[in-house]
This record gives C-alpha cells, sequence and structure tokens, in this order.
C-alpha cells in the first residue's frame, strides 16, 4: 500500500505493530495477540482507504492475503506443526476468500446501495455479534 | 469445544464488517466476508467425527529396562491425534503423540527405566473439523496392567540358616539321619542296615560300627524389608536396591526348596507366609513392586506381625539403611526371642553429601557415629551385619555374613 507522505510513518508504525503482534503471539502461543495483530492490519488497511478516497480494485488481494495469513497463524497456534496437506488447503482457502471478496464487491457495486445494502450490512454485523455471544455462552456453561 | 480461532474469525469479520458500516467502505466488508463465511460454515457443518481406540501389550511382565511394545488400534474418520499418559518411569521410545488420518493399528515402544506395577493405556484423542474451528477432545481409560521385575543382584553364596525344618531341601541339618554328609560313628544296633556299617573303624575296634550322617533339609528363610526411610539421589535410592537384593535372594532360597517369606515393616506393613514354588516367587515380587516409603510416624513393633509370618527357627535376613530406629529395635527385638537374624545395610552413603558448611560437616560425622553405633548394638547380640555400598557388590556383603558366622559362637 503506498500512502502520502504525512501518512507513512503512522503507517508504517502500525504495520509494524502488527508485525510485532504476530511475532510475540506466534511465540508465546497467545491467540488473543495473533488476534490483535490481525485485527490492527485491518485497521491499517481502513487508514489507508480514507487516506486513498477511492475504491481499492486489490481489495479482494488483500481479504485472501489477510486471510491466509489468519489461517496459518492459527494453525502454527493449534497443532505442533503444519503437515504438507494442510499447507495446500490454506493456499487454496486463500483463493476462496479472495474470490468471496471478489463476489461481495461486485454484489456491492451492482446494487442500487442505499437501504437494502445499509440493512444488509446491519444484518451480517448483528448475526456476527450473536455468534460472538454464544460462543461466550458455550464457554461460560463448560 | 470452540477452537481460539472461531473466536478470533467471528471478532475480525465483526470488526471488518463494523468499519465497513461506519466509514461507508464496502472494500473492508468484502474483507470480513470470508472470516464471517468461513464462521458459518464452520457451525452449520459441524459434526462429531467418530473415534475409538483399543489398547494391548505385548507382554505384560517384563524385567526392569526392557522395552514393551503398546499397540494402538484407531478407529477415526479424521485425522486425530493420540497421545498415551504414562507414569513418569514408562518412557515412550519415538513419537507421542501420534497422528492417525483414518482405521490404523501403530504400536508404541515403551521403556521401563525402573521396576515397579504400571497401567499404562490412559489414552487422550484430539480431532478438528475441517477448518480447524471446532476441537474434538476425548479421554478413553484403556489402561492395562504391566509389571516390570526388578534386575536380580548376581548371589554367590547364600548365607545358612543355622537351624533347618522337617521337610526335605538343599541344606545339611544338625540332626542326624539320612543323608550323604558324614555326620558321626556309633556302635552298630539292631536294626542298623548293612550298608552303613563302616568296615575300618569296625576292624580298628574289633566291633561293628556304623556311619551317621546329617540330612539335608530345608529352612525357613523370612526377608525383612526396612521400609520407614530410604536415602534418594536422583532416581536412584536405598529402596531400589533393597527390592532388588528381595528379589535375587527370594529367588535363590526358592530354589533350594526352602520356604520363603517376606515382611515389608515400614510406614504400611505388608507380609508374605512363607511358601515355596514358583508361584511363591511370583507372590513375593509382586508384593515388592508395591514397595514405597510412606511416611509415618507412628511406633511400630512386632505385635503387628502375625505369628505364622515368623516361624520359629527361621532364618530372617534383613535388609535396611539403617536409617530409623523403629527397624533396629524390632530387629534386636527379634533375636532376643531367639531368632537367627542377619542385617545387610544397604549403605546410604552414595546418596547423602557432607554438606558444605562446618556445622554440616559436624552433622555428618556425628550421624555416621550414630550409624556406628547401631551397628555394635548388633554385634553386641550377635548379629552379624554386613555392609553393600557402590564399592562392592551383594555377593560380597552376604560372603562377609558367611566369614562372621564361621568364627561366631552363637549363644542358644
Amino acid at each position: 500500500m503506498v500512502a502520502s507522505e504525512g501518512l507513512r510513518e503512522p503507517f508504517a508504525a502500525v504495520a509494524g505493530l502488527s508485525m510485532l503482534f504476530l511475532v510475540v503471539g506466534l511465540l508465546g502461543r497467545w491467540g488473543p495477540v495473533v488476534q490483535a495483530a490481525l485485527a490492527l492490519a485491518i485497521g491499517q488497511y481502513a487508514g489507508y482507504l480514507l487516506e486513498l478516497g477511492e475504491f481499492d480494485s486489490l481489495a479482494p488481494l488483500y481479504a485472501g492475503g489477510i486471510f491466509v495469513a489468519g489461517e496459518l497463524a492459527y494453525d502454527a497456534l493449534e497443532s505442533r506443526g503444519a503437515h504438507g496437506g494442510r499447507v495446500g488447503t490454506i493456499a487454496l482457502l486463500g483463493l476462496a476468500a479472495a474470490g468471496v471478496a471478489l463476489l461481495f464487491l461486485g454484489v456491492a457495486a451492482a446494487s442500487s446501495g442505499g437501504f437494502g445494502v445499509e440493512v444488509a450490512g446491519v444484518a451480517a454485523a448483528a448475526a456476527a455479534l450473536a455468534i460472538v455471544a454464544r460462543l461466550a455462552w458455550t464457554a461460560r456453561e463448560r | 469445544m470452540a477452537t481460539p480461532k472461531l473466536a478470533g474469525y467471528t471478532g475480525l469479520s465483526a470488526l471488518a464488517l463494523f468499519l465497513g458500516l461506519a466509514l461507508r467502505l464496502p472494500e473492508l466488508a468484502a474483507i470480513g466476508a470470508p472470516f464471517a463465511l468461513a464462521v458459518g460454515g464452520a457451525l452449520l457443518l459441524e459434526r462429531a467425527p467418530r473415534m475409538n481406540v483399543s489398547v494391548a501389550l505385548e507382554r505384560d511382565r517384563i524385567l526392569e529396562g526392557d522395552d514393551v511394545e503398546l499397540e494402538l488400534d484407531v478407529r477415526t474418520d479424521t485425522r486425530t491425534e493420540v497421545y498415551v499418559a504414562l507414569q513418569p518411569d514408562l518412557r515412550v521410545d519415538g513419537e507421542n503423540p501420534l497422528a492417525f488420518e483414518r482405521d490404523d493399528t501403530r504400536t508404541v515402544r515403551l521403556n521401563a527405566g525402573r521396576w515397579g506395577a504400571y497401567l499404562p493405556g490412559r489414552v487422550f484423542l484430539r480431532a478438528y473439523d475441517r477448518l480447524h474451528m471446532l476441537r474434538y477432545e476425548a479421554q478413553l481409560d484403556r489402561r492395562t496392567p504391566l509389571k516390570v521385575y526388578p534386575r536380580a543382584e548376581s548371589i554367590r553364596t547364600l548365607p545358612r540358616p543355622l537351624e533347618t525344618q522337617v521337610f526335605g531341601g538343599n541344606q545339611v541339618a544338625r540332626a542326624k539321619g539320612e543323608g550323604i554328609e558324614f555326620a558321626d560313628l556309633r556302635p552298630f544296633a539292631p536294626g542298623d542296615v548293612v550298608r552303613r556299617v563302616n568296615w575300618r573303624a569296625s576292624a580298628r575296634r574289633g566291633q561293628l560300627w556304623v556311619n551317621e550322617y546329617h540330612p539335608e533339609r530345608n529352612a525357613d528363610v523370612i526377608l525383612f524389608l526396612d521400609a520407614f526411610a530410604e536415602a534418594r539421589s536422583g532416581e536412584r535410592s536405598t529402596l531400589d536396591r533393597t527390592v532388588r537384593a528381595a528379589s535375587a535372594l527370594a529367588s535363590r532360597y526358592l530354589r533350594e526348596k526352602d520356604r520363603v517369606g517376606l515382611i515389608s515393616f515400614g510406614g504400611v506393613l505388608n507380609w508374605l507366609l512363607p511358601s515355596t514354588g514358583l508361584a511363591q516367587q511370583y507372590r513375593i515380587v509382586d508384593s515388592l513392586l508395591d514397595s514405597r516409603i510412606v511416611l509415618n510416624y507412628a511406633w511400630r513393633n512386632l505385635d503387628v506381625i502375625p505369628r505364622r509370618t515368623l516361624p520359629p527357627q527361621a532364618l530372617v535376613l534383613a535388609l535396611s539403611p539403617l536409617l530409623d530406629e523403629r527397624s533396629t529395635d524390632a530387629l534386636l527385638d527379634l533375636r532376643a526371642r531367639r531368632f537367627d537374624v542377619v542385617v545387610v545395610e544397604i549403605s546410604p552413603f552414595p546418596f547423602v553429601s557432607a554438606g558444605r558448611s562446618p556445622t554440616d560437616k559436624v552433622a555428618y560425622r556425628l550421624w555416621r557415629l550414630r550409624r556406628a553405633a547401631t551397628r555394635a548394638r548388633y554385634e553386641r547380640a550377635g548379629v552379624p551385619v554386613a555392609v553393600w555400598g557402590d564399592e562392592g557388590s551383594l555377593a560380597g556383603a552376604l560372603e562377609e555374613v558367611k566369614s562372621y558366622r564361621r568364627y561366631a559362637r552363637t549363644g542358644r
């Protein structure tokens, strides 16, 4: 991502912080730290989009990339090492993630926008919240 | 059970979707969409996998230091990790956990570093769904007994009991009767068989004289284990040596057709009535496998031991590190009751260091002097004490007992 002169340093700092969190989280096997690293990456991309001011056609690539990063990071946390088959699966999932992102953007661009898109977005966010709440409830019960 | 990945992906998709909504950036929502789709897919397609395992040991009895194979027959329809939980002295020679992709049977080599009774076979299973969002775990109890027998010490000669019993054996009895060891001469009496006539003595004396012999009889031997305390350094301890010595002695005496019993005198009292044969050897070794030091401050004397465990005229062969007064008093009490007592001291010095400070060194010297005083108490009572330490072997210690009994005069 190429940022303007004034924002290069803050972007680099956030990127560096994200990398640091990722390395620390993987070395110490701390899931929340890895999640914070990925969240920082998403936050940095949000800042970049705001600074860019126009539609970013490389968004699906970024979606695939961050999805692959997430898969590899969590795989490293859960098991003692990825075996050959798993790496192939992750690569396919990354491509699928990029495809999903592309499809999503295509649908968003083709739709007239406005109220329908707003409702779909709110519904998706609510569904994500519901899943988080259910996971928390299940974890508490265990 | 949800993995941290499921919660993490849910959080990331929620963050991306919220940012996309708040900042009106569809690209961010596109970032969050794959994560949300992965979470939804994992929850919708959730299906508990089939996981089961059965365990079989190649043998249920091995010697200390030997290897044995543990067969794992795993039935599963997904990639499953199988971990076999083992006690500390039992080690896996190879990988643990093992990964199984499908139904399969594999063997794991176990090495037993120390004698004892073990129960390998508690198995932990773990599997994931395709996206590693959900984790399935199971713990199965497939424990099967494994007995690891101590490696016996080599013994050349055994301390011989002073008295024998009435049944046939390999010990030369004091009494006279039918046997092959010459005992005495006496004048011929009606009823004596002609082949026992000593013609040379008869010719010299001018009348018939016959040979008398010592019969071979068996004896009763009681192995007395002092289990009040032990000296330990890392994985080695006086209790290990005691158990190995007891196993070797029991095996040798039983081979001589003697009756062997066992008393483990300590925090926990165990005993075995004297008996003969291979079955008794297995009983003794199985009982030794349960030997452990249990700290107990209660005073114990011989009254807690059943009378039949200590037959009269039995040889009581005590294996003791001489660390606790209670066992010393019990053995001297036995000697006072006219039992034939022998003590093999399992020296604790290889497991104890003198310490660095002057106070530690003085305490160490005092401790050694007290031990010498205890040995003197035994010797005044006519009980031979042979020391088995790092410098010598058990066979050497038993030779000391033999030479002591050869030259000592036993007052009866």
